[in-house]
């Protein structure tokens, strides 16, 4: 890889990332700040509580990897500290969430949602052919682009680091979850855990399973069922998170669009710049100060996108993985459900024949035992899950149109300073 | 005769009337004389060039623009007789030789003059000073309007005619306010008319917009669709910049032609403006000879000023085409986030039908509204970024490449000079060949050559420095011109900026409460 890459793809190395100067941006708590403090209750609105609090302290981006480092405060007696640190890597988050969905225990919960993967192929694409454009163009476009793009490779970051926090805390906060041991080990084990990736034969077993599971889900989904509670919430889940996952989309597009535009004011202003600077008119001062205009107002045009893409692309996207969580869980109550019909049935003709009834009675008991186990929890689960996320879409939404206007009186006092100074000269 | 003449004072805001008038006298009379040895040119070349350059630095350029003129309406009067132009045929027969009498200024205030053809100079001297006062006083009292687009016709014969709507109080004009209905290849035909002028003595002639074969054969087949009403929308804006441009020119605005098209309920149609006739495909020659011509003249720039301007002229073509590029895209980009947001509406619209949750539910819908009425922003803001913004950018990009075809004119100018020069050399060393040889017919043939060449490289000198002179009153014009076109639209989009963010912020105040009532 070139040399450029190396050096300048980790503005950030190793922290939290300090704050970028907002020049010419009078007020405002600055990016980074703002979603550090809210980023965690974002998604999840969890109550914190002293008996455990995780988080992720720092993170460190290398070249494909990123390290998190998990931090835990604790006074629970399970611990050997009552605070401490490791560093983990995405794929020992992923081996946590498998270990939970592969739990027969937790069958009636839904199952925290597993953080994506950290992606930053396309930042450093950009970056790298940054690099290799550097001679085309002059010193000012070079330097703005490259902070843009560096400021995009930031958002990117945080936003993993967000992700993966909000995961484990998520756990955390369960009453039944946090007491899981491999959840315990994940904290405390400060030494690598050796999960190695899935490899083929089990991607290829993952891929079958889930192969199975929508054609059960076809299945079973005909089945209609006796609880008027989870009738309702099935045909609620399955509509819900279709269309989250089509606004998820959308909404994701329409930042994209509104980045796209606010980088044209950036070149715009750079043109402008360089008309100002040749021009042999008095115009020139009049240039000049629109392209500064275009700069301003580009910052704020970003951190509009930016802030759309926070609090509502993330939103959605965040709920459509808890959407697919819950539908998981109705998937595996009504699992259990036809196992305790088949069961039933079973124990009928085991009655009938007058053989193995007693082994017959016994799993059918066990299949109820399950049923009702996790029809109970499924039921405060889906509960919890309607009032989490009716807080989470209340908050978002207030802090979007708060955002919003924020931004908006921004770029309004902006323009409208400009066109003063402007008016007054000519 | 430049020894006869006093320069027009300098520094003086108006030269006085008496002066002009003595002045217009002389100038008719030495006019006559020298009109033999001008060969076709049309009106605005100042038969007095070499009066007028010794001022060249000091007047203000409206006081030489009407010096000028003014000789020039005598010339014109007395040049439609003996000259043979064809353009200018058909639009001038019907001006008579005139009854050319020099009048006071002072005389010509009062009437009203109705019929046009038989005082024409006095309607051209009155004007002129109206235009001089407008010039400096910097209002220029006739506004255009090309409105109310209508299909006229049927299948690929139709066409799209236009609304032309003058409103003035200069008194060239026979009405004050007045409007005629014209089709595109109507304007086209008026800017070669003008170009073919104005354009090789050094005017900057605006250019007029451009065809679009595409786009006229939708209107033509009938597309009510988006693409069609835009397409005749830009070609609207378009027409109208440009005839606004044009008549904000003090020469043009003096040209019968362009008041032929401004008033006439009937025009001529202009044939040769189509790509693919007779006219059009012999443009279309003499630009690649005239591409090939450029390469190979190479001129020795006395005058830096000429050198300076040129490749000033390059880099704002360079810098104005690269914003453009740059302008383009947002626009582009602005659009698709438009259709973008209305996709999202639409999309939060169906979550918020779904959402089981009521107060949720209504929210969901409230921001679907929100984010419906901020799509109709994004529309309106493309609106302005390109109306705005990029065609001013491209109506610039156009008007710099008139500039730079007429800084190639003075090139040519200069060829033509040089090759008289040239011509006379030779015909000189004829002679001299001649009386060596001593043959006295030849000789006779031979100084009779002499004295047509050197005439020649007079006239050629004269046209060279007369280009000059103009191309610099031009540039000086179009560089204030410029200046005032962009602030004037910078300004404006900028206040288009203004009012956007005033609606978002209505839109989103509205929505704030809306969100915080989930309960």
């Amino acid at each position: 890889m070139s040399p450029f890459v190396s050096s300048s793809l980790h503005p950030l190395p190793g922290c939290r990332a300090p704050s970028i100067p907002q020049e010419g941006l009078d007020d405002g708590p600055d990016f980074l700040s703002e979603e550090d403090r809210g980023l965690k209750a974002i998604n999840v609105d969890l109550q914190s509580d002293a008996a455990l609090q995780v988080d992720i302290s720092d993170a460190l981006s290398e070249r494909d990897k990123v390290k998190f480092t998990v931090h835990t405060k604790s006074s629970l007696p399970n611990f050997k500290q009552n605070e401490f640190s490791v560093v983990r890597q995405h794929e020992e988050f992923i081996w946590l969430h498998d270990s939970f969905v592969e739990n027969e225990d937790y069958a009636g919960y839904i199952i925290p949602p597993a953080p994506p993967r950290p992606d930053f192929d396309a930042s450093r694409e950009k970056l790298q052919k940054l690099g290799e454009g550097e001679g085309s163009m002059t010193k000012e476009e070079f330097t703005k682009m490259k902070q843009e793009l560096e400021a995009e490779y930031l958002a990117i970051f945080k936003k993993t680091v967000a992700m993966h926090e909000v995961f484990l805390c998520r756990v955390a906060a369960h009453p039944i979850l946090r007491k899981d041991l491999n959840f315990h080990v994940f904290l405390e084990y400060n030494q690598d855990l050796s999960v190695r990736g899935k490899n083929k034969k089990e991607k290829l077993e993952d891929f079958f399973k889930n192969m199975v599971k929508s054609a059960d889900g076809v299945i079973v989904s005909g089945v209609k069922d006796v609880d008027d509670f989870f009738e309702h919430e099935r045909t609620f889940l399955l509509e819900y998170h279709n269309r989250v996952k089509d606004a998820s989309a959308k909404s994701d597009r329409m930042t994209r669009s509104h980045k796209s535009a606010a980088d044209d004011y950036n070149r715009i202003g750079s043109s402008l710049y360089a008309l100002g600077t040749q021009d042999s008119t008095d115009i020139c001062k009049f240039f000049l100060k629109v392209s500064e205009l275009f700069d301003k107002t580009r910052k704020i045009e970003a951190r509009v996108s930016a802030d759309e893409d926070l609090k509502l692309s993330d939103l959605l996207k965040y709920y459509l993985r808890e959407s697919q969580a819950a539908k998981d869980l109705l998937y595996r109550r009504s699992r259990s459900l036809v196992d305790y019909e088949n069961a039933n049935k079973a124990l009928d003709k085991a009655r009938a024949k007058n053989k193995d009834v007693l082994q017959a009675e016994m799993s059918q008991q066990l299949c109820c035992q399950k049923f009702e186990k996790i029809s109970e929890s499924a039921k405060q689960e889906l509960i919890d899950f309607k009032t989490r996320r009716v807080a989470a879409f209340r908050k978002n939404l207030v802090e979007l149109a708060e955002l919003e206007l924020k931004h908006a009186k921004g770029n309004l006092q902006l323009l409208q300073n400009c066109l003063a100074v402007l008016n007054g000269d000519t | 005769m430049a020894a006869e003449r006093e320069p027009p004072p300098l520094g003086d805001g108006k030269p006085s009337d008496f002066e002009e008038q003595e002045e217009g006298e002389d100038l008719f009379t030495s006019t006559v004389s020298t009109l033999e040895s001008i060969p076709s040119s049309p009106e605005p070349i100042s038969l007095l060039a070499e009066d007028v350059s010794t001022n060249s630095n000091g007047p203000k350029p409206a006081e030489v623009v009407l010096d000028d003129d003014r000789e020039d309406l005598f010339a014109e009067a007395t040049e439609e007789v003996s000259l043979d132009s064809p353009e200018r045929e058909p639009i001038l027969s019907s001006e008579p030789s005139p009854a050319v009498t020099p009048v006071t200024p002072t005389t010509l205030i009062a009437p009203r003059i109705e019929s046009k053809s038989m005082s024409a100079p006095v309607i051209f001297d009155r004007s002129r000073e109206e235009i001089e006062e407008e010039t400096n006083g910097d209002v220029f009292d006739i506004e255009i309007g090309v409105s109310d687009p209508e299909k006229v016709g049927d299948g690929m014969n139709a066409y799209m005619a236009y609304r032309v709507t003058t409103k003035t109080s200069l008194s060239m004009f026979s009405k004050s306010e007045f409007s005629v209905k014209r089709r595109f290849s109507d304007f086209l035909g008026l800017h070669s008319k003008l170009a073919s002028k104005y354009l090789h003595v050094g005017y900057i002639v605006p250019p007029a917009p451009e065809k679009s074969i595409v786009g006229m054969t939708k209107v033509k087949v009938g597309k009510e669709d988006l693409s069609s009403t835009e397409f005749v929308e830009k070609r609207r804006a378009a027409l109208e910049r440009y005839l606004q441009r044009t008549v904000k020119h003090p020469t043009l605005l003096q040209d019968p032609d362009l008041r032929q098209f401004l008033e006439s309920s009937e025009l001529p149609r202009a044939v040769n403006t189509q790509a693919l006739s007779g006219a059009g495909i012999l443009r279309m020659v003499n630009k690649a000879a005239d591409a090939v011509n450029k390469m190979t003249i190479k001129m020795n720039e006395s005058d830096a000023w000429f050198e300076e301007k040129q490749q000033q002229f390059e880099n704002l073509d360079q810098q104005l085409r690269k914003l453009h590029a740059h302008v383009e895209a947002l626009v582009c980009h602005r659009k698709e986030l438009s259709a973008n947001t209305a996709a999202f509406a639409k999309s939060a619209a169906m979550l918020g039908n779904s959402e089981d949750h009521t107060a949720l539910s209504r929210a969901l819908s409230q921001l679907a509204e929100v984010e419906e009425k901020i799509d109709q922003l994004h529309q309106e803001q493309a609106f302005a970024d390109f109306y705005l913004f990029s065609e001013l950018l491209s109506d610039y990009i156009r008007l710099i490449a008139a500039v730079k075809g007429v800084f190639d004119h003075r090139m040519k100018c200069w060829q033509k000079w040089e090759d008289a020069q040239i011509t006379l050399l030779k015909k000189r060393e004829t002679e001299a060949k001649m009386m060596v040889a001593n043959k006295p017919d030849k000789i006779q043939q031979a100084k009779n050559e002499i004295r047509e060449w050197e005439a020649k490289v007079q006239q050629g000198e004269r046209d060279f420095e007369q280009i000059s002179k103009t191309i610099r009153k031009e540039v000086g014009r179009f560089e204030k011109e410029r200046v005032k076109d962009f602030k004037t639209v910078i300004i404006k989009y900028l206040e288009s900026l203004v009012q956007t963010q005033q609606q978002l912020i209505k839109y989103w105040e509205a929505f704030l409460p809306e969100a915080k009532a989930i309960a």
